[in-house]
């Protein structure tokens, strides 16, 4: 595939070019332990395939730890598989030789397991699911404790100057430590077991390797109690034929362990890839109701419900379009079965996703959630918004263009009408004094002051057209000349700057022109009329203000005109009635 | 006061200054230059001394003020010795009044299409000439056509409007009587009494008196 890769630096490869210096760090030195603690503890005897299992297990689960953590940073699985095998080897040295290296590793063997049990109780967040998980954990840990020290005890009395117990005792207690301990990781399987069985059947298939793998693991920890439980006298001998099959079967288990492990970190992500999958498949129409079902689907949640504030009304809106009050909302966030989540934008709300509470254990899963359904959420508003202005401003549009035909058809009437008119009869004038000499003089006299008036209309057509006075000196000028021209008393207040678009000044001008007509069309019992104008910080501004009778429409066709045309420039245009009568017209555009 | 008069013709429009300069001869004037740009007019000027310019505002290069401008350099290097008439497109009453305010003799303000008026023209120029003050009567109406609350110009009786509306197109006592078919006196009465009515501080010479009357028109 072209172009730049589309994977995100999630992918194992990726991830582990990306952090080759630690990666090799970290690998480098589970090979060299790996070496060297078979050297030591197990000293290659034979059947060389022991230490090579053995050997193998450990660098498994570095191994494995190193590719979850490159390609998840984020995941701390990653990282406690790779802590697991390092201490997966710390139990091999207790097959040596020499006492300090068996002292240690009889102690400390076996905490892999702890970190196993805490990863999978955890998996995919941080710390352990639940009160009871977190309860089992502290137990755990203080139980391994207790052993260790109970074992470095009982190895090694003189080292640590202990002679309290008779020996026999001491080995008692170490046995019933193996078997509460044994219990205590058999209960975090149980755990694990029925959570596994809890989550949702959508979402199963991303704990399921990790919690599985754990639970059974965690049987077979505590199938190393079995030897514990035999000495003490409390389990039945039931023979090699069993144990050693059995034995090797859990080992095999542990092999697995790491790969499910591995697998259940890169699949977690998976569901953030579903993330992706929800956006492509709601396509074209990132609606709320295609991401309610795009959602559910991404999260393995057909119990995900999405609340929309309906910013009129002042409550939450659910999918039919009912109400959901306040109080339901916090009883839901109450409901430890739920997870909950507020949308917001900025200070003001969006909306409320309502989940499995097995949302809350993935936070970037939540994120990347809840980012989507903001996305869409302001999609849709803007897309509403984008509709509604598009059909007002087609409608404007339209409107204008019919204005401008309106206007060219009365500009075309009065040349015909009028001056065609004139000019025709001033010409037969002149052409019937050709054939009478005597009224020759007359002719050309009437004639000339007849073109005179003629100046004077086309004069006024062309003001009609386009004002001079605009073009020539300025806005302040056009508006005063138009002012002059009112029937109805006006005083004028300018304060303009000269700057200004021609459009802009052209569309002030035509504002005060018509509105000064309107005024002396339809109010004509006003006393007067004000006309100000200013352009103050990049906008022009003008009001014009009567105190006639009032009433006048801003849809009545003049003054609807004139609002296009303000806002065909981005302007705002208002007419209002004043309290005590009259009238105020005001339009505001950009300079 | 019919003697020869020394002409310049400043107007970038051919065919209009062509008739202009018809216009003017046919009075048995000297046309003494005829240019289409402001530098050209003020070298004429310069050079040949007439005894009026008649200047087109919109000139190039720029079609914005050069006749304004030249107008000004004219008054500054000649004063009054040289009468100037303006010709505009457009009418603006502020400015019709900086003209008179920077030099009271012979100075005239009309609408372009005036020319096309030859009788009305010519006797313009016959008047700046001899240093009087025209001013277009265009502007003249479109000040008193203002309609103004409680106006006081509703004081004055029909031939008092007359007689203003003749004051604020420049003209003499003597003119004034002539064209409203009244005795001098009769004028001059007509005169104080507007001034009363109006409120107007009376004015010291003739030639004030047009930018005073136009400034109470303008300002009302």
């Amino acid at each position: 595939m072209n172009g730049p890769s589309r994977q995100p630096s999630t992918d194992v490869r990726t991830g582990l070019l990306q952090r080759r210096r630690p990666v090799l760090l970290i690998a480098s030195a589970g090979v060299v332990l790996g070496l060297a603690v078979e050297h030591i503890g197990l000293g290659w005897l034979q059947p060389a395939w022991i230490p090579i299992a053995d050997i193998g297990v450990g660098w498994l689960m570095i191994g494995c730890g190193l590719m979850g953590a490159a390609a998840r940073p984020g995941q701390p699985a990653g990282g406690r598989l790779v802590l697991a095998g390092f201490l997966w080897f710390v139990g091999t040295i207790m097959g040596s030789e020499s006492q300090l290296p068996r002292t240690i590793g009889f102690a400390f063997g076996g905490y892999y397991d702890l970190v196993l049990a805490w990863l999978a109780l955890s998996f995919p967040g941080r710390w352990p699911v639940g009160r009871p998980a977190r309860v089992v954990l502290v137990a755990m840990l203080a139980l391994f404790v207790a052993q260790t020290i109970a074992r470095l005890v009982m190895a090694a009395p003189d080292t640590f100057g202990v002679t309290l117990l008779d020996p026999d005792q001491a080995v008692t207690i170490v046995l019933w430590l193996d078997v509460i301990r044994a219990a205590s990781v058999v209960v975090a399987g149980v755990l694990m077991a029925v959570r596994l069985v809890r989550t949702p059947p959508l979402g199963r298939p991303f704990v399921a390797p990790v919690l599985a793998a754990g639970a059974i693991a965690t049987v077979a920890g505590g199938f190393s109690a079995q030897y514990a439980l035999q000495t003490l006298g409390l389990f039945p001998d039931v023979g090699d034929a069993i144990v050693i099959p059995l034995a090797w079967a859990f080992n095999v288990i542990r092999v697995a362990v790491p790969f499910a492990i591995l697998a259940g970190v890169l699949r977690v992500r998976a569901a953030r890839t579903a993330i992706v999958g929800a956006v492509t498949e709601m396509g074209e129409t990132p609606t709320v109701t295609a991401l309610r079902s795009s959602l559910a689907t991404a999260l393995g949640d057909p119990t995900l419900t999405i609340l929309i504030w309906d910013a009129g009304r002042d409550y939450f809106v659910d999918g039919s379009g009912g109400e959901v009050s306040a109080g339901r909302i916090a009883a839901m966030e109450a409901d430890p079965s739920r997870a909950v989540v507020r949308v917001g934008d900025g200070s003001s709300p969006l909306a409320v996703v309502i989940a499995d509470r097995s949302l809350n254990d993935d936070p970037a899963l939540l994120d990347a959630g809840v980012a989507l359904t903001r996305l869409v959420i302001r999609h849709e508003a803007q897309s509403d918004r984008i509709q509604q202005q598009l059909a007002e401003v087609r409608a404007s549009r339209v409107r204008i263009v019919e204005a401008a035909d309106v206007e060219r058809r009365r500009i075309e009437r009065d040349l015909h009408d009028g001056l065609q008119a004139r000019m025709v009869a001033l010409a037969m004038q002149l052409r019937a004094s050709e054939r009478d000499p005597g009224a020759r003089a007359e002719a050309l006299r009437q004639g000339s002051a007849e073109v005179l008036g003629l100046l004077d209309d086309v004069r006024e057509l062309a003001r009609g057209i386009h004002p001079a006075v605009l073009s020539e000196a300025g806005l302040g000028a056009a508006i005063r000349a138009a002012a002059d021209r009112s029937p109805v008393p006006a005083e004028v207040d300018l304060q303009l700057s000269g700057k200004g678009s021609p459009a802009a000044q052209a569309t002030a001008y035509y504002v005060v022109s018509e509105s000064l007509a309107n005024v002396a069309k339809h109010a004509t019992a006003a006393s007067a009329v004000w006309v100000r104008a200013n352009d103050g910080d990049g906008r022009l501004r003008i009001e014009i203000e009567d105190d006639g009778p009032g009433g006048a429409d801003a849809a009545g066709h003049g003054l609807a005109g004139l609002a296009d045309r303000v806002a065909a420039l981005d302007g705002h245009f208002a007419v209002e009635a004043l309290t005590g009568g009259g009238t105020r017209i005001t339009a505001e555009m950009p300079i | 006061m019919s003697g020869m008069l020394r002409i310049a013709v400043a107007d970038d429009n051919v065919l209009l200054r062509a008739g202009i300069v018809r216009l003017l001869e046919a009075e048995g004037w000297m046309v003494c230059a005829e240019v289409g740009t402001a530098e050209e007019l003020l070298a004429a000027v310069r050079r040949d001394l007439p005894d009026v310019a008649v200047v087109d505002i919109r000139m190039p290069p720029g079609h914005a003020d050069e006749g304004i401008r030249a107008t000004h350099a004219i008054r500054e290097e000649f004063g009054e010795r040289i009468a100037v008439l303006v010709l505009s497109q457009y009418l603006e009453p502020d400015f019709a009044m900086r003209l008179l305010e920077d030099g009271q003799r012979g100075v005239g303000y009309l609408l372009k299409d005036r020319v096309a008026d030859a009788a009305t023209f010519v006797d313009a120029v016959r008047r700046v000439a001899a240093g009087g003050q025209v001013i277009d009567p265009v502007i003249v109406s479109r000040l008193l056509n203002r309609r103004r609350r409680q106006d006081p110009l509703d004081e004055l009786t029909a031939r008092e409007r007359d007689v203003l509306a003749l004051m604020a197109e420049g003209r003499s006592n003597q003119s004034i009587a002539e064209r409203l078919f009244l005795a001098p006196k009769t004028v001059e009465a007509y005169i104080s009494s507007i001034f009363v009515k109006l409120a107007l501080e009376p004015v010291a010479t003739d030639h004030r008196r047009v930018l005073a009357v136009l400034a109470y028109l303008q300002a009302r």
